[in-house]
């Protein structure tokens, strides 16, 4: 290998990027717009959701019961009414998404220590936030419970926080989130993004840049060089890695800065970590590159496995530990499934390299693999 | 420079090279062998195999059958090929599509010297004169993308050379440049070639060019149909060419005789098969009487007309009879009533630069006008806006009578449009592309069907209704093309470089479908090309250069008008072209221009001329050149034109 031609080829391939402003765009702006719409998309944080409550009961028991609901940031109050026809109506109009419905003798029954029914009407067309609401409704259900059981009296509006406390059962689990006190979902969801969008753009930059010269027959420059196959994806690498590294550094900080995760480990280590991940991916590129002619194809082949990869076989809804075995094989053929638990638990809980040295050397070992295979699979002299 | 090398050695020889594309066969049995120093030439058509068996040459392409060997090595494996990749140079098809866009001409070349690792005290020199040679020295800071098709032909050149290779391959550096731009390139390969002691491969598709080469092997349908030295191949022919006067020429009797007849505008060149001049005399003068003696002359067959018979006697095809003036544009009472195209100062800017500058020309029904010019004069621009594709910045357009800037859709609809890249749709059949652009415009079932028939027939496609429009050959795939453009019947086709890469034979089968349309069927059509000999068949002529219309006369007018300017053409053929050309420019010709391998050169009085000449060559201790008067074509008259506005407008830009 002679260092010169690889700089050769790495220099010409950055004066090139720089000046291509199209290429320009796909390398520095896809990556943030991705991480952006992402996180905007996939967090489901349920806030200031419209709220109607239909009291049939209008006693002191029963508003108390709704006011409990309505203290919580993530209700809003909407409407209030007496008539069941109006559940029907707010749902269909969609001014709300969930309707309380209290009952008739709500009070009576619940002095009377009756067991007493009521019922919450969720707008069921729209599923993922249905469902965390229905859990927020059922956790607020529950403590009111709680207290009613001692007794029902002491929750009302002029029951004062003395009694309440003096009312609390003898044990009460209190649950903290660790990492992510307040629950928000931009904590779970960002580091999963930072593996997606590194999944993603590496190989189609690096496919795109490889499957071009194909397409145009500047490849016949190096076919029919002297210039070896393994310094020519050293020319094609070296510049998509760095263009790579600036993302990945852009990338963090927005969900740092931006989005206001904080980051709890240690720089230089997190940097090696995606700097091992940035090469296992862009390698993933030059062995798609390999395989295609057509620019359409790389496209559509890094894209699509990426999308499919890195939402399905990485871990992002569910641990991977948990998978069924072929899944869990799957997951293994691509790096996505190794940077994960490395990238959760460096930046967000600080954990240092010493913890997740097999993922890493996983990474360092995958590199060095599949640029092995895209050598191997790449041909100066070829059958068409 | 290998020079102990073994110099009989051939430099390469493939030996019944066979190469297939899954089931589509590129090359069955091709043998050739390219000599040192030797300018080696590949010809044929598109589709003939040409670029497989310059990439199997190259080493890039591997192949099932026989042997390649280049510098005596067998180059069977990835292995192989990289031991001589070192001292050779390769240039893929592609006007620059090789070359980066983005960066200058001169970072261009750094990079293929360094990919190549030419240390910088030899590259930087060598730069330097490829440079000069080629004169894009000026423009060294200019991005590639930005080069015209000649510039972008020469800088691949600079770059297949910086490494000083012995042998360069050049898959059709000339396709798709102007007539101007190729004849400097082939000046520049001929010094390269002479200088450095370089042996070249090279391929295209022009037939005209084959006189240039010192060796050739004409390909059709993956085969070498021939191969040797242009005069060997063409005496090996056993035929001559009877020139017959077209007034004198009885074009029926004629072809029942000849299967061979080729109409130029005042003369019909009848390929007569007999190694014999007198035999040939007698043959023709049969046909037309002996009256017509004075009005015939027996010439030696150009390769053209060698391969033309080659390919009528493998294939066993008739060729269509070509007909320049035989058979005149119709000229209504009222000839000049109304255009069938009328373009008044039509003018496009594209930011400063100015793509079309005033263009103004009219083109009567029944007409064939042939726009003309090298690559980005301005000719696409202008066809694009004559069919609505494109607003003009300024000007007025009147197409079928409607004006094409308030009237776009009803343009359309008159217009047949055939642009350079045969918009097919290739997973269709023929008839389905047919049909399909019968829904396009509009037409209603039953007549779209009638329609589809005409123009089967029309352009010999019957048979092939159900054939993938991607199976088809070149020439029947333009002719497809062409039936698309005319399926709705328009008055007015545009033709935007129609016969690019297609075989003679099918140029022939083309123009004679151009030449019924017009005739018969009153036409008007506009159209671009880069072959010369298609200009002499056009009515009339616009020559454009930089945006402009220079000239636009017929082409008889057009010849008429520069002998008179500069005199009679004379043709110098001499051993040593390149070093004769430079003798007679510096002994007060200034017009001498390389010609195949002779130079064409224009004078007033001829005798004194060729005295000079004589005079000049032999100061220059060359030998005594032979000096024959031809006829002026329209590459002689273009070429001229070409080079006195490029020396004007160098002459304005210091």
């Amino acid at each position: 290998m002679t260092p010169k031609r690889v700089l050769a080829l790495a220099g010409k391939e950055v004066r090139e990027i720089l000046r291509d402003r199209l290429y320009l765009m796909l390398a520095f702006l896809l990556p943030i717009t991705l991480l952006v719409v992402f996180a905007y998309g996939m967090t489901s944080d349920v806030k200031n959701v419209g709220f109607v409550v239909v009291d049939e009961d209008q006693t002191p028991t029963s508003r108390d019961y709704a006011r409990q609901f309505l203290a919580s940031r993530h209700f809003r109050l909407v409407a209030s009414g007496q008539d069941p026809a109006l559940i029907d109506e707010v749902l269909r109009t969609e001014r709300a998404r969930v309707v309380l419905w209290i009952g008739p003798d709500f009070e009576k029954r619940l002095l009377a220590r009756q067991p007493v029914e009521v019922a919450a009407h969720i707008d069921g067309a729209v599923t993922p936030p249905g469902r965390t609401i229905r859990a927020y409704l059922e956790a607020i259900n529950a403590q009111a419970n709680a207290i009613y059981q001692t007794n029902p009296r002491l929750a009302q509006a002029d029951a004062g926080p003395d009694c309440c406390r003096q009312a609390a059962p003898p044990v009460r689990m209190e649950t903290r989130f660790l990492y992510n006190p307040e629950v928000r979902n931009i904590v779970m969801v960002a580091p999963s993004l930072l593996m997606l969008v590194l999944l993603l753009v590496p190989p189609l930059l690096i496919a795109v840049s490889v499957v071009r010269e194909k397409e145009s027959g500047a490849i016949y420059n190096i076919a029919s060089s002297t210039v070896s196959r393994f310094e020519f994806l050293l020319g094609k690498l070296l510049p998509a890695v760095m263009i790579c590294m600036i993302n990945a550094v852009v990338l963090w900080l927005l969900v740092a800065f931006y989005f206001g995760v904080a980051f709890r480990g240690s720089v230089p280590q997190f940097a090696f970590a995606l700097l091992l991940y940035v090469l296992a991916t862009a390698g993933l590129g030059l062995l798609v590159s390999a395989a295609v002619r057509t620019q359409q194809a790389a496209i559509i082949i890094t894209t699509i496995t990426a999308m499919i990869v890195a939402t399905q076989f990485a871990g992002f809804f569910a641990p991977l530990d948990t998978a069924e075995p072929a899944n869990r094989f799957l997951a293994r053929l691509f790096p996505a499934g190794y940077f994960l638990p490395v990238v959760r638990g460096m930046y967000l809980k600080g954990a240092g390299m010493g913890v997740y040295w097999v993922e890493l050397a996983a990474l360092a070992v995958y590199s060095g693999v599949v640029l092995w295979l895209a050598h191997a699979f790449f041909r100066k002299r070829t059958k068409a | 420079m290998a020079s102990s090398a073994n110099a009989a050695e051939p430099v390469v020889a493939v030996e019944r090279l066979g190469k297939r594309y899954r089931r589509a066969v590129a090359l069955q049995a091709v043998s050739l062998t390219v000599p040192r120093g030797q300018l080696y030439g590949l010809i044929g058509p598109d589709g003939a195999g040409k670029s497989s068996l310059l990439k199997a040459v190259a080493g890039v392409l591997s192949y099932e059958e026989g042997a390649v060997r280049v510098f005596g090595k067998l180059i069977d494996s990835e292995r192989a090929a990289e031991d001589v990749k070192a001292r050779l140079g390769f240039m893929p098809q592609g006007l620059g599509l090789n070359l980066y866009g983005e960066l200058s001409i001169e970072e261009n070349v750094d990079f293929f010297a360094r990919l190549r690792l030419v240390p910088a005290h030899e590259a930087a020199p060598r730069k330097e004169r490829l440079l000069a040679m080629t004169r894009l020295a000026p423009y060294r800071e200019r991005p590639m993308k930005n080069l015209s098709g000649g510039m972008k032909q020469k800088l691949g050149l600079v770059c297949t050379l910086i490494h000083a290779p012995e042998l360069i391959i050049l898959d059709e550096p000339t396709t798709g440049v102007d007539p101007v731009s190729r004849r400097d390139f082939w000046v520049i390969l001929a010094q390269l070639i002479e200088e450095h002691r370089l042996t070249a491969l090279v391929s295209t598709a022009y037939l005209d060019e084959a006189s240039r080469f010192d060796r050739l092997a004409l390909m059709h349908a993956g085969r070498v149909m021939a191969e040797g030295e242009p005069e060997r191949l063409v005496r090996d022919a056993r035929a001559r060419i009877v020139e017959l006067q077209a007034d004198a020429a009885q074009p029926g009797p004629l072809e029942q005789r000849f299967a061979q007849i080729d109409w130029r505008a005042n003369v019909a060149r009848i390929y007569v098969e007999g190694d014999d001049d007198d035999s040939a005399r007698r043959a023709v003068l049969d046909v037309v009487g002996p009256a017509t003696a004075p009005h015939l002359a027996v010439r030696q067959p150009e390769l053209e007309d060698v391969f033309v018979a080659l390919l009528r006697a493998q294939d066993g095809v008739a060729i269509e009879p070509l007909r320049g003036l035989s058979a005149p544009a119709p000229r209504h009472a009222s000839a000049d009533a109304e255009h069938a195209i009328d373009a008044r100062e039509l003018t496009r800017s594209f930011g400063a630069f100015r793509a079309v500058d005033a263009a103004s020309f009219g083109v009567h029904y029944g007409e064939i006008f042939g726009l003309l010019g090298a690559n980005g004069a301005g000719k696409t621009t202008v066809i694009k806006m004559l069919t609505g594709i494109l607003p003009p910045s300024s000007g007025l357009g009147r197409v079928a009578g409607a004006d094409m800037r308030r009237a776009g859709q009803a343009i359309k609809e008159r217009i047949g449009y055939m642009s350079q890249a045969f918009s097919l749709y290739t997973d269709l059949t023929v008839m389905e592309n047919l049909l399909l652009f019968a829904g396009v415009y509009g037409l209603e079932r039953r007549l779209a069907q009638e329609r589809a028939r005409w123009v089967l027939a029309l352009g010999g496609l019957e048979g092939h209704e159900d054939r993938a429009a991607s199976s088809l050959p070149m020439g029947l795939r333009q002719r497809l093309a062409l039936g698309c453009a005319l399926i709705h019947q328009p008055r007015v086709l545009f033709l935007d470089e129609p016969t690019s890469g297609v075989d003679p034979i099918g140029r022939r089968r083309f123009w004679a479908i151009l030449q019924e349309l017009a005739r018969e069927q009153g036409v008007a059509i506009l159209l671009t090309t880069h072959y010369m000999s298609e200009a002499e068949l056009c009515d009339r002529l616009a020559l454009m250069f930089a945006g402009r219309v220079v000239a636009d006369a017929t082409p008889a007018a057009m010849k008429a008008q520069l002998a008179a300017e500069q005199g009679q053409l004379l043709d110098v053929s001499t051993a040593a072209p390149a070093a004769a050309l430079a003798a007679m420019r510096a002994a007060g010709f200034p017009g001498a221009v390389l010609h195949g391998r002779g130079i064409h050169v224009m004078a007033h009085d001829p005798r004194d001329a060729q005295e000079r000449m004589r005079a000049a060559l032999e100061r220059a201790g060359l030998p005594e050149p032979l000096v024959a008067r031809r006829e002026l074509s329209m590459e002689d008259v273009f070429v001229h034109r070409i080079l006195a506005l490029e020396a004007a407008a160098a002459a304005r830009t210091p």
